[in-house]
């Protein structure tokens, strides 16, 4: 089992008139209501969080990449991950960036991470991600040609990583005469490579086909979760010969480690509630820009059956739907033995920091975590 | 009367047609939202074989990888022609379809005889701030589609939910304006430039209400083509053909009669 400490590093002090004021927290959302001062202050925590994962024994440490929102400060993951290789040594680091279809020079991304790759000796995981579908409209990317870009510069930079440059890259969105990356990774063949994925068969026949680690959306119904790691086993053992190991199915999960039950949730709850009514306050027509995701996807009865976090109206509605591990340490390790059974997954992506969780809850809901869950865990799922 | 529909074979792939009325041809391009037979094209039909065919990626015609831009939606909208027999046409576009009757007419001048642009895209007026119907749910589309957002039309045009049974095509028809609209403003800065390639008599219609490609961008074709008219329709918005059929119907056929 694999324990990731995983951050999103959002933005916590949104007005409490937000809802009533603003229709998304994304890509339109006024920067006038981001304070740098109190930023500066924010990103000090948020990395010395991760940081002290290393100490807590946490196998990797990972950021992620959104554009201009509110939900999570992190436009470019590759500076955060630089910050973490100069404060750590052993910890593996997890960039679950970089969007690669938004970007005309994915020669920058293959470049950008092999460097840090050599920075940290090593120690870097890549992601390779399709970006939300707000994010077409943030870098004004036709979403029609989105999955097609994605490919394509995947390709690329495995390439650029994998053979001997200089060489001519021919694509119909990328064609580049002189692929020829300095610094080469120091990861042999190349780093490797985890794809996280809200369950689009497109990006599970992707996954499957490469034998990539993938790592689910953590917002919506537990099962349906489960169901897109069932199409993962069946659609690999049925088209690619292979039964998917535990290593390659992670389990994103907003873990929350309280003294007693109910001391966990009066803690954890108003955060919980902030994610999903302000950070991730997003319309559809923003999430699901035509083409972004497939006509065949959207069609598919768990897409239609998931029920994203922000229409929750509950807590009873979050509990039964699994949006959360939240509870004493005996609970949240209940929790987490029946999840890690039920999803046959190796790894557990843990989400400690969520929306307005200040520094100190986090740090203790860690430390408990840590020190009363993780240990038993590993001895049960080795 | 309605329209008839069929499948035609165009370069290999099967494309919807829909047809009616006798008279000379009239091609008739549709827009991104509404790709079937509506009341306008009976009123038009009354003095006009109507030709309407529906482009790759919408409702039932296939196609939909091969269109990769504006230019591939011309080439394919010849083919469609010489496999209707159609050396020469009047030609009728709206919105999306628009667009395309003017990339048609100003690089092949010699397949169209008159042409009706009808809330055409493609014009592009610095300052002018076109509204996005790929950001906006079911009841805000209406509001920025429709001078009256309540009325029967509207509400058949943008349901809350499409039926069921409409959904695939729906989506489909979303990606494949989608393709071709989300936001082209290189195409549309070099359009602007070329207008005075036409060389058809040209009528621009235009909604006095329209708040996806505002009446600015109208003009913007008016002043370019040379010799052309703008009829503004008040109590109308992007979409003449549906919001005020018997008034849209009057202007083509007269325009066409001339």
């Amino acid at each position: 089992m694999q324990f990731v400490c995983f951050h999103l590093m959002p933005w916590p002090h949104l007005p409490a008139d937000f809802e009533q004021r603003h229709e998304s927290a994304w890509l339109d959302l006024p920067n006038t209501l981001y304070d740098p001062t109190r930023g500066h202050a924010l990103y000090n925590d948020y990395l010395d969080q991760l940081v002290a994962a290393e100490r807590l024994g946490f196998d990797v440490i990972g950021v992620n990449e959104h554009h201009q929102n509110a939900y999570g400060l992190m436009p470019s993951p590759n500076i955060m991950a630089a910050s973490l290789i100069q404060r750590t040594s052993r910890i593996k680091i997890l960039v679950l960036g970089n969007a690669l279809p938004l970007y005309d020079h994915p020669q920058r991304v293959a470049e950008e991470l092999a460097m840090l790759d050599v920075l940290s000796n090593g120690r870097l995981i890549t992601g390779m991600v399709v970006g939300l579908g707000v994010e077409a409209f943030t870098y004004e990317i036709n979403p029609t040609f989105i999955r097609e870009r994605y490919r394509e510069a995947h390709e690329l930079i495995v390439r650029a990583w994998t053979e001997p440059g200089p060489f001519h890259f021919e694509g119909k969105h990328y064609d580049f005469r002189w692929v020829n990356v300095w610094p080469r990774p120091i990861q042999q063949p190349h780093p490797p490579i985890w794809i996280p994925g809200s369950g689009s068969m497109e990006t599970i026949r992707f996954v499957a086909e490469r034998r990539y680690p993938w790592i689910a959306l953590p917002y919506s119904q537990f099962d349906v979760m489960k169901e897109h790691f069932e199409m993962l086993r069946e659609y690999a053992a049925t088209h690619c010969g292979y039964d998917v190991p535990p290593a390659q199915i992670g389990w994103p999960a907003m873990i929350y480690v309280g003294e007693t039950d109910r001391q966990a949730r009066e803690e954890f709850e108003p955060h919980f509630w902030y994610l999903a009514k302000k950070g991730l306050r997003l319309p559809r027509e923003y999430m699901f820009p035509p083409g972004h995701t497939s006509v065949e996807s959207q069609l598919r009865p768990s897409h239609i059956k998931r029920k994203f976090i922000s229409l929750l109206s509950s807590w009873r509605e979050a509990e039964e739907g699994t949006y959360a591990i939240v509870g004493s340490a005996e609970t949240v390790r209940q929790k987490l033995r029946e999840g890690i059974k039920a999803a046959g997954c190796g790894i557990i992506q843990g989400i400690f920091q969520v929306g307005s969780m200040p520094h100190d809850l986090t740090m203790r809901s860690m430390e408990r975590f840590a020190r009363d869950v993780m240990p038993a865990l590993r001895a049960e799922f080795p | 009367m309605a329209g008839s529909e069929e499948i035609i074979k165009v370069g290999g792939k099967a494309i919807q047609l829909f047809t009616g009325g006798t008279g000379a041809p009239l091609l008739y391009l549709h827009g991104a939202g509404v790709y079937w037979w509506m009341p306008a094209h009976d009123l038009v039909a009354a003095r006009h074989r109507v030709l309407a065919p529906v482009h790759p990626g919408f409702g039932a015609s296939e196609g939909y990888d091969e269109i990769e831009g504006m230019d591939d939606l011309v080439f394919h909208t010849l083919d469609v022609m010489d496999a209707l027999g159609l050396e020469r046409a009047n030609v009728v576009g709206l919105s999306l379809g628009g667009w395309l009757a003017a990339e048609l007419a100003l690089r092949h001048p010699g397949r169209v005889n008159r042409l009706v642009l009808v809330d055409a895209a493609g014009t592009r007026v610095p300052g002018v701030e076109r509204e996005d119907l790929f950001m906006a749910g079911p009841a805000r589309a209406r509001g920025l589609l429709f001078a009256d957002p309540e009325s029967a039309v509207a509400r058949q045009i943008v349901p809350d939910t499409p039926p069921p049974e409409r959904l695939e095509a729906a989506l489909r028809g979303r990606e494949a304006a989608a393709r071709l609209l989300w936001n082209p403003a290189g195409s549309y800065r070099k359009l602007t430039s070329r207008l005075g390639r036409i060389k058809a008599p040209t009528l621009v219609i235009w909604g006095a209400q329209d708040r996806v490609l505002p009446p600015a961008l109208g003009q913007a074709y008016q002043r370019g083509i040379p010799g052309a008219r703008l009829e503004t329709l008040d109590g109308c918005g992007h979409l003449p053909p549906f919001e005020q059929p018997e008034r849209f119907a009057r202007l083509v056929l007269d325009f066409l009669r001339t």
